[in-house]
């Protein structure tokens, strides 16, 4: 029962997410020529989701360090529940995404499966880590670390941009499908793994 | 039992006093059941551990009995038993007070005698 | 019964050091008042006792068990602290529903009925949000919290901040009804010290991050007096006795006693002894300042 409150938190925001992308799609339908065929607005679907799956969660990561986590530890619920809790949160948020990419991809997306399966993964891991390292920041270190914040983010979305702009001008896309589920499990290992101890050392006010 | 309390004594002291004000009024009778100290504690907004200790007071002054799964009981003879005491404080204590401060304010005995004979009777 | 214990607790922010080296032991089934000065370090006490703020030293145990990081502890423990809810907080864009729902998911012995009789007792709004409910509605949120959790051991801090004269004699009666029913323990903090005398069993004075005082308040203010007069005769009168608050006018002067086992004001002094408020008792205690 506990559990599900996390999952379903993960899935309300997955919502959003597939949400946000839809209507943005269909804006573009309404207002698009109709030289293009469903199939590139399914592309475009598939991009946009893409693109959201990977900012969304970051911030949505952020504001559970000034809502859910102080919540869940005023009610009593232990640290480590909290930090398994984030976990299930995030996973929630992000299967629904890469099953919605699925299906652009078998209702005609030319967009490479793989590909766009593998950029919500790892993108998603790689932001929902950065947002979560921010917003455990920001309780370890106090509200004046604003520029502490930007400067996690500069330099995160640096190497982001570093990593899949690279292959994509040396036309080697398909190191991509290695390289960065790699790096954003091991973004996310290690910004967890710092959550894990700021959630410990967390005193609620 | 419809008094408020004050702040002057301590609460539990009130507490046995107007239970004993009432045994005395005749609102409580002798072998009828007083209110219980959760029903106290509820009445008059106080913490059921205080109400217990005012009517602890007189269980050991034996105004009171308990009756086991019932509960607390006027004993017989509680009426007089109050009336007696209370009159023997009157004695000890305002009695006392009152002939302090005549004394302090230079009223003489007769003068005090006087007031009496004419005073309310 | 149960026993809550705090050894040696210790809670330093940066350099300031609040709880110093602090030892309480709480009984179950009673009711505790905790007072104490602003700063004192009430409210991280209590949030030391319940999971809510990580220990610099010492431990908190529940039957022998530590509390920290414990979920059985803490399935035992609510904290219902008051709600601060700024233009920032996250929380102010939950309603008072999706508020309680949380509580549900996470409070084991959550009496649904119970909070839902309260919030309309309370005349509370399901679907407002947080952020537009005043100070005493806040409260009232509070309050429904800590009761509707069932918890055996239950805090509450400044439950009635916020609250008018009519609403803090409902919670009153609310929090004894409570009682009376489960026999819960509940520790209340208060800034109002009064009310709190009659409703409470036990008070635990906090002063400077230590425990000033524990005892029955009963027993507390029968110990307890102010002796004025002649500055000379009042001396004499509590010559050896436990003094406080001692103040001084011209030539009278005034001092609140705490009497110990066997003690009593000398009968042969022209001093007028009076019985002392527990309110008025702290304030002789706790103003004077190192």
């Amino acid at each position: 029962m506990r559990r599900f409150h996390w999952i379903k938190e993960g899935l309300v925001q997955a919502a959003v997410i597939l949400s946000a992308a839809a209507v943005y799609t269909l804006f573009l339908f309404m207002t698009g020529d109709s030289t293009k065929s469903l199939h590139d607005y399914f592309e475009m679907a598939t991009i946009y989701l893409v693109g959201m799956a990977v900012i969304m969660p970051a911030i949505f990561n952020i504001y559970t360090y000034t809502q859910t986590v102080p919540l869940t530890l005023s009610f009593g619920v232990t640290r480590k529940e909290v930090w398994l809790g984030l976990q299930l949160y995030r996973i929630a948020m992000l299967l629904p995404v890469m099953g919605a990419n699925v299906l652009l991809f078998v209702l005609g997306s030319r967009v490479d499966i793989l590909v766009s399966l593998v950029l919500t993964l790892a993108g998603g891991l790689y932001f929902s880590g950065i947002g979560g390292f921010s917003g455990a920041l920001t309780v370890k270190l106090g509200r004046g670390t604003l520029l502490m914040i930007a400067l996690v983010w500069i330099v995160s979305l640096a190497l982001a941009a570093v990593l899949v702009v690279i292959p994509v001008v040396n036309k080697k896309v398909d190191i991509l499908i290695y390289i960065l589920p790699l790096v954003g499990t091991l973004v996310y290992t290690l910004c967890t793994c710092f959550e894990k101890k700021a959630i410990k050392a967390l005193c609620v006010k | 039992m419809q008094q408020k309390l004050t702040e002057e004594k301590s609460i539990y002291l009130q507490i046995s006093e107007m239970l004993e004000t009432d045994i005395l009024r005749g609102i409580l009778l002798e072998e009828e059941r007083v209110p219980s100290t959760n029903e106290l504690a509820k009445l008059y907004t106080i913490n059921p551990a205080t109400a217990a200790k005012g009517i602890n007071i007189l269980v050991d002054n034996g105004i009171l009995y308990k009756r086991r799964g019932i509960g607390m009981f006027v004993s017989a003879g509680a009426k007089e038993k109050i009336r007696e005491r209370r009159k023997q404080e009157f004695y000890d204590r305002r009695l006392k007070e009152l002939l302090a401060e005549a004394h302090s304010l230079g009223i003489t005995r007769q003068e005090l005698m006087d007031h009496i004979e004419k005073g309310e009777a | 019964m149960s026993v809550l214990k705090c050894e040696k607790l210790v809670k330093t922010y940066g350099q300031h050091r609040v709880l110093q080296g602090l030892d309480l032991t709480l009984e179950s089934g009673k009711i505790y008042g905790l007072i104490g000065r602003n700063g004192a370090g009430k409210t991280t006490l209590l949030s030391m006792m319940s999971n809510q703020n990580p220990l610099t030293g010492g431990t908190v145990t529940l039957d022998g068990e530590p509390v920290w990081e414990n979920p059985k502890a803490l399935h035992r423990i609510c904290f219902a602290r008051e709600l601060n809810i700024s233009a920032e907080s996250g929380l102010s864009k939950y309603t008072v529903k999706r508020y309680l729902q949380t509580a549900a998911t996470f409070l084991p012995h959550w009496d649904r009925e119970m909070a839902d009789r309260l919030i309309r007792d309370f005349d509370l709004d399901p679907k407002k949000k947080l952020g537009k409910l005043s100070k005493g509605m806040l409260s009232m949120l509070t309050i429904t919290v800590a009761l509707a959790s069932k918890a055996e051991f239950t805090f509450l801090d400044e439950p009635v901040a916020g609250l008018d004269v009519v609403a803090r004699e409902q919670f009153y009666k609310l929090l004894l009804d409570e009682y009376t029913d489960t026999g819960r323990t509940f520790v209340i903090s208060t800034h109002i010290i009064e009310e709190a005398a009659d409703v409470m069993e036990e008070v635990i004075i906090l002063n400077r991050g230590k425990i000033l005082l524990m005892e029955n308040i009963q027993a507390l203010t029968s110990r307890a007096c102010h002796v004025t007069g002649l500055a000379e005769e009042v001396d004499r009168a509590v010559g050896g006795l436990d003094c406080h608050g001692t103040e001084v006018l011209g030539r009278s002067k005034a001092v609140t006693v705490l009497l110990r086992e066997g003690e009593a004001v000398s009968k042969n002094c022209d001093v007028t002894v009076q019985p002392l408020s527990l309110q008025k008792l702290f304030v002789a205690l706790c103003q004077e300042e190192a």
